[in-house]
């Protein structure tokens, strides 16, 4: 980020190149919307260019991109919320299966298998929208991003002790929501 | 951590013994389904687009502020107003002469005056 400071644009392309992947899945499991995750992500590098010329490495990188991602996701679902009442993103069931890359086996999966699959995943994703914001986005960067506590913490302005006890909690829920999967 | 006796499911495998961790692990597996969608490939393209479009609404003076050659252009700024100022210079200077010139021989004259006291 400091030679992309100093206008070095192959810096830049680096950086995207190794972040883009990371913050778009993030917001896409913070959304659940593929195209909104992408517009969002876009927001996000974009906020990125435009800081370079004032950015000072007071945090990791990833912490301080994070930040911003996170920012930019709760805003955005502040913002739905505001516009669709308590209409879920769930509803958007078609836009899912063909977007993601699904984990298979090599053997193709039954049409029975395939509807169990898309049952367990459809309670998933709702065991997580139903999370509260930042409990979420704590879980996310936690369990598919590979952030450490103490970024997390960074990221949401907690101290580590409180990002323990969100994580906690937020696992707890998912726990007790996803237990008849088991 | 995640679990009250301050385990982790991603500190374990798959022969966990605590009953708490057994639980959270399968939460942890259950979260391993929601997988992401792979990013669009014109996902850099309309960035970039987007970054372009931006730097061209910028006005001529910003680009002139940007970190990498301000040093240069507040040198050249530096520069000029020195070229400007160095003319007054010299007549600066001689002015200062002169009067040094009146001090001193004020001072002779007065030691002229006063030389004669002393006698």
């Amino acid at each position: 980020m400091l030679r992309v400071r100093e206008g070095d644009d192959t810096s830049f392309a680096l950086l995207l190149e190794r972040h883009r992947g990371p913050v778009v899945h993030f917001l896409y499991r913070m959304v659940q919307n593929q195209a909104v995750s992408e517009e969002l992500a876009q927001e996000v590098f974009l906020r990125v260019y435009r800081s370079r010329e004032t950015y000072e490495p007071t945090a990791k990188f990833t912490t301080w991109l994070f930040r911003i991602a996170t920012h930019v996701a709760l805003n955005s679902i502040r913002d739905r919320k505001k516009e669709k009442g308590h209409e879920s993103l769930n509803d958007s069931h078609d836009e899912m299966p063909g977007g993601a890359e699904r984990q298979v086996a090599d053997r193709q999966p039954t049409i029975e298998q395939e509807m169990v699959h898309e049952v367990r995943l459809r309670e998933v994703r709702q065991a997580i929208e139903a999370l509260p914001a930042k409990q979420r986005a704590a879980v996310l960067m936690h369990k598919y991003e590979g952030l450490d506590y103490a970024q997390i913490a960074g990221v949401l302005s907690c101290s580590e002790s409180a990002i323990k006890s969100l994580l906690f909690r937020a696992y707890e829920t998912l726990r007790d929501r996803l237990a008849h999967m088991a | 951590m995640i679990c009250p006796n301050e385990h982790g499911p991603d500190k374990h495998g798959p022969d966990v013994e605590c009953p708490d961790c057994r639980g959270f692990v399968a939460v942890w597996e259950r979260l391993d389904e929601f997988a992401a969608p792979n990013v669009s490939p014109g996902f850099d393209a309309r960035l970039y687009a987007r970054i372009a479009a931006e730097e061209a609404r910028r006005p001529w003076w910003y680009r002139l502020l940007w970190p990498p050659i301000a040093p240069v252009v507040a040198i050249a700024v530096a520069a000029v107003i020195m070229f400007v100022h160095v003319p007054a210079g010299p007549d600066a200077a001689k002015q200062v002469s002169k009067a040094d010139i009146e001090q001193v021989a004020q001072a002779v004259d007065d030691l002229d005056l006063l030389i004669p006291i002393d006698r």
